[in-house]
């Protein structure tokens, strides 16, 4: 990812975030690539769906 | 402390999910066992995760980033911080405040605590970047 992917990739984790299950994508860790991923709901073919993370607060 | 079952569940559940990572339970004989496990961000850079695990899983274990890590102002990241999810440091290190009290709940995973620190990792270099608070990216627990 470049630097412009990075800040688009943290926007869309602040949008989800701010409206908890409202956004259409999703949060994907890819364990075999070690890279997170920004999906489409519902899209996911591999990796894990930590959606709950952003959406729920992170700690 | 874990009990033998609950720990071979976990390495269990690392085997599958990370299966080419070079993690490693160290100290297990002691009473201060801990995890270290490498974290290679979007960005490519690299680092290491320690988890600690003398209360793990009935309480939230620490978590750290092997190196004290400094804000885009250049400021050790080595106290408690809500804006930054960081906790007070230990052996040098960055803490990550990882998951708060009212989710913890003693079915939570090494793997899952991992992809966390990872998600925080990510957000990290995203303030160096732009020097936004990680918590314009993170929202607090309720």
């Amino acid at each position: 990812m470049n630097e412009q992917e990075l800040e688009r990739f943290g926007q869309q984790i602040k949008r989800q975030g701010e409206n908890q299950g409202g956004t259409m994508t999703q949060l994907v860790y890819n364990p075999v690539t070690g890279e997170f991923e920004q999906v489409a709901k519902g899209q996911a073919h591999e990796g894990d769906v930590v959606t709950e993370m952003t959406e729920k607060g992170f700690a | 402390m874990m009990t033998p079952e609950r720990l071979q569940a976990e390495k269990d559940v690392l085997k599958r999910k990370l299966p080419c990572y070079d993690y490693r339970f160290l100290d297990m004989e002691t009473s201060k066992p801990y995890i270290v496990l490498p974290a290679k961000t979007n960005r490519g850079n690299i680092y290491t995760i320690r988890i600690e695990l003398d209360e793990f899983p009935n309480e939230i274990p620490k978590a750290f980033v092997t190196k004290m890590l400094k804000t885009k102002l250049g400021k050790e990241m080595n106290d408690c911080s809500a804006s930054m999810h960081t906790l007070t440091s230990e052996h040098g290190y960055t803490r990550i405040c990882h998951y708060g009290y009212s989710s913890w709940t003693p079915m939570v995973s090494l793997y899952k605590i991992y992809v966390k620190c990872r998600l925080w990792l990510e957000m990290y270099e995203l303030h160096l970047q732009t020097g936004h608070n990680m918590d314009y990216y993170l929202n607090h627990q309720e």
